[in-house]
């Protein structure tokens, strides 16, 4: 098993090397640079930016500077803001995104199994109908329309919570944008496992267990959650991965200091070094996540074995 | 509001740090802006967003009143010779850094150099080529020490200029002339920016900066007007969604929202009249026209024509809510050193209908058939430029010009609009910088980089060349209004828009005055219970 | 022919009746036939809606900006009045404008000649139809009359005044479109990379997986991002980039079947019997993918569609004056409180879709399960 997760890790490598060469050629390919701003820059002034920023030299040299300086751990200064560099400005969103993501996370993996599985018991039942169609809301809903509208009644008409905002030290201000983040996950998980433990329900293994006379909530929880949880956890992978490295939805329309916005506003205002950042982070919380769904799989189904 | 603990920690920081006497008694303001700052280095600023930040931490030479007034700052009088080439100003002997040391001659001196130095790469630098040799330094082609600024002792400045600049004292309420702690420059490099190294000499000091969530500032006790300042203490809060702080601001958590959501004027309007604050503001929302493209575009009849039948009441009521106004001349109203009756496009009162007629000759004049011509129309992400590019094809229609709506993201279209990319009308705005006709005329002059339509008129650069040589501000003022008007008769950009600043402003806010520049500096402002 | 039957023919058959089987099962499925009968009607009126409806998805009603939802006709009989005497102002002409049995009647008398021009002013009002002048014999007095329109705005208008019920038919017929073909998109491309990855198997399939696993960590805005500024924003590139960044499940999930596919007998028998690799993916591995295949394809419109949404929050969707469900939502969701209906109406529709295709994928995972039987 720890050959195997190192042999993982060790292939990452690779990978993020690929990732790397690919978005950093990509991105200096669009057109624009990172000082073409609504007030275009003198062309004099331009070119001094540009040298300050170690634009001006050949792509293939830009490139080689920034492995070397990622290799050490370095993801450059940010064009866009210029007081921070990425790893700053990683230190900074990057624990808000993982906060409010792990709590989403959690959130809509209780709810979410919970509902599952009681809708699974009761299958074909009004209350199963009701968590079906709830769920299906909580997919089909965009989050762009359940963030202000959770901010407009509980933070403006009620006054119950902050219509936007973040303190790092008080969680009032975490609950909408948690909310939020869970509700679709909530309705994914509630409808994987609903159809996973359908299944299971009907197991041979299952059935024997009920026939020797086990209490049915004991083979629920034991048996039939156990195997699935199989397709509720290879969904929670990637979407951990996305969940952790933030929303630029949720973030813009809560105002949070998250990671989620970096990208789109790298992106759009040419700050290489904060897209190329951005990127790298992203794809190793996802190898990272995708090497815990397989080690997870170990656990909960026998019949998976590495090494 | 309720106490939570992460600002009590904060007050007790400041406590510690001996800013302020009392916590309970400490008064916090929620300030929304635009966006975050790109830097809190000034010299690389450009930004109306990031001139609110600065103003608040730094004081210039000379500042704006509640009234956006030009006041003495940091000098307490100055004297222009009599050729308008050189001021002489004397600086105050109690002005102080958040250090206590002395602000000097020579801080001034030391940022005006820097600035023009290549190597700080200053975007916004060429706000201040009024200098003397200023232009030349940046290019590399001078010294920094041959730039035209001289401290003649501690206390007193002498800036020398190219040519008389009428407005040159306005210029110097803009950021990129604001002053820095030499010693703190020097030895942090470009670190010292950051909270608890920045030096500052205005009523504000910088405590913290989160990007994306806030900067928080005390009120400076070594400012040489503390006793004054009100407020103790500022969390400016970035809201790149208006309808987030709109949100925000009626759940009491933000005091005064920059700018406010326009698809909601009539909620706001409806429901919070006090607050709304909409008042004139000196930019011009308009629509270059690419004029070196052969074909129909380069005659100006055929340009006169589209500007015809853009119907700007209708976009400015419809579309912008009223938060813009309906604009027939480059150059908005209001502004200062201009003409009492500046020039506009003469169909500014004609019925829309009786343009159309006319319209549609011109074009016939020109020989251009009806559905012959399809014109490419960009403008830049956001909701408001594409309702106004989408009505205004509408127009086009009914003159029988057809269009095809391009929209482009941000960096991209402006790389696009300075590369002389081949569109035939873009949507371009532009907030001046200080209050001077020259500031929007010279957009239009031949080589200038924002000059997106690529026009060029000989006379018109002319005239623009006589104004910035001509001392009698009456006599520059018909200068200028020449050459609107030859901008006017061959509109190579059609301007459609007057801005105004829009706010919301809480009604504990006391001392918010609505003011053409739109600059409101904290430190006028107070917090009633 | 020869006399031993053709192995290939042996699993078409079996194959139908799979099929047929499963086409049984599915209409008993009472939910999934509604969502199919639902799906049916939206996609029809995409196809038809805009040609249908009273009015152009781009008329722009200059009169009639944000008018809410209503089954009335507009204009009110309140603005009408006050509408023909603006139009009178601006035609320079003077009375008492009359309004009776739904058309308006003016009493013209003026020292000079009356120019017929002032009809034009009325003609283009879209509150008023047929204005007509009747002039004296001497031109210096006569009767205006028009009648009043009857414009009928079911959903409502937009901030340009633009007939929303036109917006949300086009809105269904580009969403409807950027699903279908995305996952079109997605379908050719994930299928024949994961059956050919999965069936060559090796060192091949090594390396085709771990370019799986890159794209995957690749953040799919980005790719979108940088399509659009490359190619400008058009219907085709936001397929293409939705299409291009959804197969690589499918291919994961293509090529697990193949694996377990590979190994049966029909398979094994083909290769003996000679078939060319690309005849055994072709004609035995691929359509035996079919069946996790296409309830996957429900599960991917419902994707592509909230993707496209997403980019038109983030100002990357179609180009005006075409409109797709999620950039009406999204600009819907600007205007919830000052004119609620701007979102209520899309986001209805498109809970509508969203819904429909969910149900009608839980139908036939069910019925195309043979555990289930």
């Amino acid at each position: 098993m720890l050959r195997y997760t190192l042999r993982r890790l060790a292939s990452a490598v690779p990978t993020v090397f690929i990732i790397v060469t690919l978005t950093f050629f990509m991105i200096r390919l669009a057109p624009g640079g990172p000082f073409d701003l609504e007030r275009p820059l003198d062309p004099l002034i331009m070119a001094n930016l540009n040298r300050a920023y170690n634009l001006d030299g050949s792509l293939w040299s830009q490139y080689l500077t920034y492995l070397g300086n990622l290799l050490q751990g370095d993801l450059g200064p940010s064009f866009t803001r210029r007081d921070f560099s990425v790893n700053d400005l990683f230190a900074t969103g990057l624990p808000v995104s993982i906060l409010l993501g792990s709590l989403a996370l959690l959130l809509a993996t209780v709810i979410g199994v919970i509902l599952g599985a009681i809708a699974a018991l009761r299958q074909n039942s009004s209350l199963d109908y009701a968590i079906v169609g709830l769920a299906t809301f909580g997919i089909t809903t965009p989050n762009f329309v359940v963030a202000p509208l959770l901010s407009l009644f509980f933070g403006v008409l009620l006054g119950w919570l902050p219509a936007g905002g973040w303190s790092q030290t008080d969680p009032i201000y975490w609950v909408l944008p948690v909310l939020t983040l869970a509700l679709p996950q909530v309705a994914v998980i509630a409808r994987l496992v609903r159809g996973a433990t359908v299944e299971a329900l009907r197991s041979n293994h299952v059935r024997t267990a009920r026939a020797y006379g086990l209490p049915a909530r004991t083979v629920v929880i034991k048996h039939a959650l156990r195997a699935a949880m199989l397709p509720a956890v290879s969904y929670l992978g990637p979407t951990a991965a996305g969940l952790l490295t933030g929303s630029v939805v949720v973030e813009t329309i809560f105002g949070l200091p998250g990671i989620g916005r970096y990208f789109v506003q790298g992106a759009l205002g040419r700050d290489y070094t904060l897209v190329m950042g951005t990127v790298v982070v992203i794809a190793l919380f996802v190898i990272v996540f995708n090497l815990i769904v397989d080690l997870l799989y170990t656990f909960l189904d026998p019949r998976v074995r590495y090494d | 509001m309720t106490a939570h603990p992460f600002r009590t920690g904060l007050c007790a920081l400041a406590l510690l740090a001996g800013t302020t006497t009392l916590a309970s008694a400490q008064v916090t303001l929620v300030r929304g802006n635009d966006t975050d700052p790109a830097t809190l280095d000034h010299h690389l600023t450009s930004s109306v967003a990031e001139s609110r930040i600065l103003h608040d931490l730094y004081e210039g030479l000379v500042i704006q009143n509640a009234k956006g007034e030009v006041e003495p700052g940091d000098a307490e009088s100055w004297e222009i010779s009599e050729d308008g080439l050189t001021y002489t100003f004397k600086l105050r002997q109690d002005a102080k850094w958040s250090n206590g040391d002395p602000v000097t001659a020579g801080d001034y001196l030391f940022a005006f150099r820097r600035i023009m130095t290549p190597a700080t790469a200053a975007g916004y630098a060429s706000i201040l080529f009024p200098v003397l040799n200023a232009e030349a330094i940046t290019a590399g082609q001078k010294q920094p020490d041959e730039l035209g600024v001289e401290a003649v002792d501690d206390h007193t400045l002498k800036i020398t200029l190219n040519a008389p600049t009428p407005y040159f004292l306005e210029l110097l309420t803009h950021q990129t002339a604001l002053p820095l702690h030499q010693t703190t420059v020097e030895a942090e490099g470009s670190n010292f920016t950051r909270a608890g190294v920045m030096v500052t000499n205005g009523a504000y000091m910088l405590e913290s900066f989160t990007p994306n969530d806030r900067i928080v500032m005390v009120k400076n006790p070594n400012f040489r007007d503390a006793d004054t300042v009100q407020i103790d203490r500022i969390e400016w809060t970035p809201f790149e969604d208006r309808a987030t702080c709109l949100r925000r601001f009626e759940a009491g958590e933000v005091h005064i929202c920059s700018d406010v959501p326009a698809e909601q004027m009539s909620y706001m309007r409806e429901n919070l009249p006090t607050n709304l604050r909409i008042a004139p503001y000196l930019g011009t929302y308009y629509l270059p026209v690419k004029t070196t493209n052969e074909g129909p575009l380069s005659d100006p009849r055929v340009r006169q024509a589209i500007s015809m039948v853009i119907d700007r009441d209708f976009i400015a009521e419809e579309v912008w809510q009223e938060t813009m106004l309906p604009a027939y001349s480059l150059v908005p109203p209001g502004i200062a050193n201009y003409v009492a009756e500046p020039p506009m496009l003469d169909y500014a009162e004609t019925d829309l209908l009786d343009r159309e007629d006319q319209a549609k000759a011109l074009l016939e004049e020109a020989g251009v058939a009806e559905g012959s011509l399809t014109l490419d129309l960009r403008y830049n992400t956001s909701e408001n430029n594409k309702n106004t590019m989408t009505a205004v094809a509408d127009m086009l229609k009914n003159i029988g010009i057809n269009a095809t709506l391009n929209e482009m993201e941000g960096a991209g279209y402006f790389n696009y609009l300075r590369e002389d990319g081949p569109f035939d009308m873009v949507r371009a705005g532009w907030i001046g910088d200080y209050s001077d006709p020259q500031n929007f005329l010279y957009l239009n002059q031949s080589g200038v980089s924002f000059n997106y339509s690529k026009w060029t008129n000989e006379e018109y650069d002319r005239l623009m060349q006589e104004a910035s040589t001509t001392l009698d501000l009456a006599a520059r003022a018909e200068i200028l209004a020449d050459a609107e008007r030859i901008f006017l008769a061959e509109v190579p950009s059609i301007p459609i828009l007057t801005y105004s600043s829009r706010a919301l402003v809480s009604d504990r806010v006391q001392g918010w005055e609505d003011n053409l520049p739109d600059v409101h500096y904290t430190r006028w402002l107070s917090l009633s219970e | 022919m020869t006399v031993t039957p053709d192995p290939a023919e042996v699993v078409a058959v079996s194959g139908r009746s799979l099929w047929q089987d499963a086409w049984i099962r599915l209409r008993r499925n009472r939910a999934a036939v509604a969502s199919a009968v639902v799906l049916i009607l939206l996609g029809l009126v995409g196809l038809f809606g805009p040609m249908l409806s009273p009015h152009d998805h781009a008329r722009v009603y200059p009169q009639f900006v944000r008018v809410p939802a209503s089954l009335e006709a507009y204009p009110r009989a309140d603005v009408v009045l006050p509408s023909f005497e603006r139009e009178m102002s601006r035609a320079r002409i003077e009375g008492e404008p009359v309004l009776e049995d739904g058309s308006v009647t003016l009493a013209l008398q003026q020292d000079e000649p009356i120019d017929e021009r002032i009809l034009r002013y009325f003609q283009r009002s879209d509150l008023f139809i047929n204005p007509r002048l009747d002039l004296a014999p001497d031109g210096l007095s006569g009767t205006l009359t028009a009648e009043v329109g009857q414009l009928h705005f079911y959903f409502g208008t937009d901030a340009l005044g633009r007939d929303l019920m036109s917006r949300v038919f086009i809105g269904v017929r580009i969403s409807l479109a950027i699903g279908l073909l995305a996952s079109f998109m997605a379908l050719v491309i994930g299928v024949s990379y994961g059956a050919i990855s999965g069936y060559l198997g090796g060192r091949v399939d090594n390396v085709m997986m771990r370019v799986v696993d890159i794209l995957y960590s690749l953040p799919f805005i980005f790719f979108v991002i940088l399509l659009v500024v490359f190619f400008g924003r058009n219907l085709v590139i936001i397929f293409i980039a939705i299409g291009a960044t959804e197969w690589l499940d499918m291919a994961r999930i293509v090529r697990g079947q193949t694996l377990s596919l590979k190994r049966q007998e029909f398979v094994q028998a083909a290769e003996a019997l000679g078939a060319t690799k690309a005849g055994i993916l072709r004609r035995h591995i691929i359509p035996n993918t079919l069946g996790p295949v296409v309830v996957f394809v429900t599960l991917l419109v419902p994707k592509a569609i909230l993707l496209e949404s997403l980019l038109s929050f983030l100002g990357l969707g179609v180009q005006e004056p075409l409109t797709s469900l999620g950039l009406l939502i999204s600009e819907g969701a600007n205007n919830m409180r000052g004119a609620p209906w701007l979102l209520f109406f899309p986001a209805l529709t498109l809970t509508a879709i969203l819904f429909a295709l969910n149900f009608l994928g839980d139908g036939l995972r069910d019925s195309l399960d043979p555990k289930d039987r």
